[in-house]
C-alpha cells in the first residue's frame, strides 16, 4: 500500500522500529559481559586462591590414609592409601610440623617417590592440572623442594611461617649407667676372658603418650623416632686397661618381654620408615645395621629407633632396647662395665626437653 | 466528505492499545533482566570471605585462656584463686576484643569436670561473635591424675 | 459506472486498508520481547561482572603477619613461655624507659628477621613495612595504647593489614597504677612499600 515515496513512513511503523532498535542496543551491551567472565576463569585469583589453600592444607593439617594409619607410615608400594597429605603434628597444633612427615612428603630419603600427578591428587585438588613447587627450608638446615623451577612472573604464591617438631633425646652420660665392682678372674690357661651384660631402655607407651601434655611436646613412641645418646663412653671404658674391647653385639628388641623381629628392608610386610630399622653413629660416623658396634673408645653413641606400630600393640606397652655388650678382659681385677636399665618417660632427669625450630614454607602455583 | 474522514481516523485507532501494550511488556521485561543482572553482581570473591573469617582470632582467644586455665590450675591449690587468675586474663580479653575488634568473648571454666580411670578434666567453653561470625566451642584440657 | 465504483470503494471498512501499519509495530514488538528474552536466558547465568581479585594481596598479607604472631607466640617447650611473653614483660611500663626501648628493638630485630626468612626458592624482595602497638587496660577499665616498635612509615598510600595477638602479660602496669597479670593485645599494622 506504500505507492507514495514522499518519503514519509506510518506512525506504527516508526515506533514499533523505535523500540526494536531500542532492545537489539540492549541486548548487543550485554555481549562484553560474556567475554569478560571468560576470561576471569583463568585470571590470578584462581592460582592465589590455590597457593593459599595449599599452603593451609600442608601446615594445618595431618593428612589423612583410607586405613587410620597415618600416611606417613603407609608402606611404599601403597601410596594410593594416602587420602590427601598434611604435614602438621596434629589438628590441634596447626604449623607445628612433624619431622617424618616432611622427610616423607619431600622423599628424602626416598620413600614413596610420588609422580606429579599424584601430588596433584593428593594436596591440589583443582580442575585444571597445575605447576608447583612447594619449598620448606628449617633453620640450619638445607631447603628441600618438590616441583619444577618456580618462573619469574605469573604465578600464585603463599607463605607460611611454621615451627618443626624436635626428636624427643634421652642424653644419658656413661659414668651413670655403670656397674662398678665386678670382679673377672681368668679361667686357668686362658688369656682373655669375655664378659657379657645388657644395658636397656625401655620406652613406656603409657606413660610417653601422656595427654596432659600437649601434642606439640609429647612424644609419640609409634610414629615418631626416638634418640638415645650415651656419651663419654671412652672416660669409663677407655681409660681400663684391662678390657682389650668393648662392643655391642647386637640389639634386641622387646614388646612386653617378648623379642620383636627386627622389621626388614623395603616389602609390604611389616611396615617400616626409612629402609632401617635403626641407625647407629659412634662418634658421628655411622655404623651399618647389623654389624657390631664397638664402644671401648667411643665419645658419643647416637642410637636413633625409628617408628613402628609393631613395637606397641596395646596402649600399656613397653619397648625394651636391649643393647647385648660383650667385653674381652685381659686380666683379673675390678671392672666397670656399662650396664643399667634406664627408663625413657617425662621424669627422667636425661630426656631432654623437646624443643621447635622455626621454618617457613612456600608454595608457588602456576 | 467530513464524515467520512472523522470515521476513518476514529477506527484507525485500535492499535495504540496494541502498541501501549507491547511497549509496556517489552520495557518490563528489559528492566527485570537489568534488575536480576544487577543483584547477582553483588559477589564477594574468595579472598574477602578468607579475610573476613576471623580463623587467628578465634585460635588464638582459645590457646590464650587454655594457657591461662592450665597455668592457674598448676599454680594455686584452691579453686577460687586459681580462677580469679583466670578471670582477670578473661576481663582484659574481654575488652580489648571489644574496643579493637568489635567483637564480644565469652568464656566459661569449670575445673574437675569430668574424670575417668587417668586423667581429670577441666572444661573450658569459649563464646566469640564479632557480627558476622559467630562460633562456640568446649574444650576438654586433662590432667594427669 | 464511475459512480458505481467509487461507491463500492468507499464501502469498504476503511481500517481495513489503513492500518497495515499495524502488523510492523506488532511485528517490532513480538521480535523486540522475543530478543530480549531469548538474550537474558541465554546469557543469564552468565552475566557476572568478573571483579579482578583486588584483595589477594591484603589477604596474603594477613597470613603472613597472624602466622608470624602466631608462631612468636608458641612456647619452646612445655609449660615454658613464648618469646612474645618474654618481650611484652619487658614492654611493661612499670618496668622503666629503658627496658622498653630494650625491648622494642629485640623485637624489632627479631619480627624484621622472621619477615626476611624465605626459602630461596622465589626472589624475595625485602618490601614488607611494619608498625606494632600494645593496647592494654588500665585500672579504670579504659584501653589504652602504647606505641611499641616500627620499620617503615606508612604515609597512607600502601593499604596495610591489622593482625593482632594477645600476649599474657605477667606483672604488667602503667606508670602509677597497680601491676598485675593480665592479658595484653599486641597489634601490627603491615604493609608493603
Amino acid at each position: 500500500m506504500m505507492k507514495n515515496d514522499s518519503g514519509l513512513l506510518s506512525l506504527d511503523f516508526i515506533v514499533g522500529f523505535t523500540v526494536f532498535l531500542a532492545a537489539f542496543i540492549v541486548v548487543i551491551g550485554m555481549l562484553p559481559g560474556v567475554y569478560v567472565n571468560i576470561q576471569s576463569s583463568s585470571a590470578d585469583s584462581g592460582r592465589d586462591m590455590t597457593a593459599y589453600r595449599t599452603g593451609v592444607i600442608l601446615a594445618e593439617d595431618s593428612g589423612i590414609s583410607s586405613d587410620g594409619i597415618p600416611w606417613e607410615q603407609q608402606p611404599p608400594m601403597r601410596p594410593e592409601n594416602i587420602v590427601r597429605l598434611g604435614l602438621a603434628v596434629s589438628k590441634e597444633t596447626p604449623n607445628i610440623l612433624s619431622p617424618e612427615k616432611i622427610e616423607r612428603f619431600y622423599n628424602v630419603p626416598a620413600y614413596f617417590n610420588l609422580t606429579a600427578d599424584e601430588y596433584r591428587a593428593k594436596l591440589l585438588f583443582g580442575e585444571r592440572p597445575r605447576n608447583f613447587n612447594i619449598s620448606f627450608k628449617e633453620d640450619g638446615k638445607e631447603t628441600l623442594y618438590i616441583g619444577d623451577r618456580v618462573p619469574d612472573a605469573g604465578y600464585g604464591f603463599s607463605k607460611c611461617y611454621v615451627k618443626v617438631k624436635d626428636a624427643g633425646r634421652l642424653v644419658v652420660p656413661a659414668g651413670d649407667l655403670t656397674r662398678d665392682g665386678v670382679t673377672i678372674e681368668l679361667p686357668e690357661g686362658a688369656d682373655e676372658y669375655i664378659y657379657r651384660n645388657t644395658t636397656s631402655f625401655i620406652l613406656s607407651h603409657a606413660n610417653l603418650s601422656d595427654r596432659s601434655v600437649p601434642p606439640a611436646y609429647r612424644i609419640d613412641p609409634k610414629t615418631e623416632r626416638a634418640v638415645i645418646v650415651i656419651g663419654g663412653i671412652n672416660t669409663v671404658l677407655g681409660v681400663q686397661d684391662g678390657i682389650s674391647s668393648a662392643v655391642i653385639e647386637s640389639v634386641g628388641l622387646f614388646a612386653d618381654g617378648d623379642e620383636v623381629a627386627m622389621p626388614q628392608n623395603g616389602g609390604n610386610e611389616p611396615y617400616n620408615m626409612s629402609n632401617k630399622p635403626y641407625i647407629c653413629t659412634v662418634d658421628g660416623m655411622p655404623v651399618e645395621t647389623g654389624s657390631e658396634i664397638h664402644v671401648k673408645d667411643a665419645g658419643v653413641l647416637e642410637f636413633v629407633l625409628y617408628p613402628n606400630a609393631i613395637y606397641f600393640p596395646n596402649s600399656d606397652s613397653k619397648l625394651e632396647i636391649r643393647f647385648n655388650m660383650r667385653y674381652t678382659c685381659l686380666t683379673d681385677g675390678e671392672y666397670r662395665f656399662i650396664q643399667g636399665e634406664t627408663d625413657y618417660d617425662y621424669d627422667s632427669p636425661y630426656l631432654i626437653p623437646l624443643h621447635l625450630t622455626d621454618g617457613v614454607l612456600e608454595v608457588c602455583i602456576w | 466528505m467530513a464524515t467520512v474522514r472523522s470515521k476513518m481516523k476514529k477506527s484507525d485507532d485500535n492499535a495504540e492499545w496494541i502498541l501501549l501494550m507491547g511497549i509496556i511488556v517489552s520495557l518490563a521485561i528489559i528492566f527485570m533482566a537489568i534488575l536480576l543482572n544487577l543483584s547477582a553482581a553483588a559477589v564477594q570473591t574468595p579472598s574477602e570471605s578468607v579475610m573476613e573469617f576471623p580463623k587467628s582470632q578465634i585460635r588464638d582467644i582459645q590457646s590464650e585462656l587454655t594457657d591461662a586455665a592450665v597455668k592457674s590450675d598448676s599454680e594455686f591449690d584452691s579453686d577460687s584463686e586459681s580462677e580469679s587468675a583466670f578471670e582477670a586474663k578473661l576481663d582484659a580479653i574481654r575488652k580489648l576484643a571489644m574496643a579493637r575488634d568489635g567483637a564480644v568473648v565469652e568464656a566459661n571454666l569449670t575445673y574437675g569436670r569430668y574424670a575417668d580411670a587417668e586423667y581429670v578434666y577441666a572444661e573450658l567453653t569459649v563464646h566469640y561473635n564479632n557480627g558476622v561470625t559467630e562460633y562456640d566451642g568446649t574444650y576438654l584440657l586433662p590432667k594427669k591424675l | 459506472m464511475v459512480k458505481v465504483s467509487k461507491s463500492v470503494n468507499s464501502s469498504k471498512p476503511a481500517f481495513y486498508t489503513r492500518e497495515c501499519g499495524q502488523l510492523f509495530a506488532m511485528e517490532g514488538l513480538i521480535a523486540a520481547a522475543i530478543m530480549i528474552t531469548a538474550a537474558y536466558l541465554a546469557l543469564g547465568t552468565v552475566i557476572l561482572p568478573a571483579n579482578a581479585d583486588m584483595h589477594v594481596s591484603e589477604m596474603q598479607l594477613k597470613q603472613i603477619g597472624d602466622d608470624l604472631l602466631h608462631m612468636m607466640d608458641v612456647p619452646d617447650g612445655n609449660g615454658g613461655t613464648g618469646y612474645l611473653e618474654s618481650v611484652v614483660y619487658n614492654a611493661s611500663p612499670n618496668r622503666g624507659p629503658v627496658a622498653n626501648s630494650q625491648a622494642g628493638a629485640a623485637f624489632n630485630a627479631t619480627f624484621i628477621n622472621y619477615l626476611r626468612k624465605s626459602t630461596g626458592a622465589t626472589i624475595n624482595a625485602d618490601t614488607l613495612r611494619y608498625s606494632a602497638a600494645i593496647y592494654c587496660v588500665d585500672d579504670s577499665g579504659e584501653v589504652v595504647r602504647l606505641p611499641f616498635a616500627n620499620y617503615g612509615d606508612n604515609t597512607g598510600r600502601n593499604p596495610s593489614v591489622c593482625c593482632a595477638r594477645y600476649v599474657a602479660a605477667n606483672d604488667w602496669g602503667l606508670i602509677g597504677q597497680s601491676s598485675s597479670d593480665t592479658a595484653v593485645r599486641l597489634e601490627v599494622l603491615l604493609w608493603r612499600d
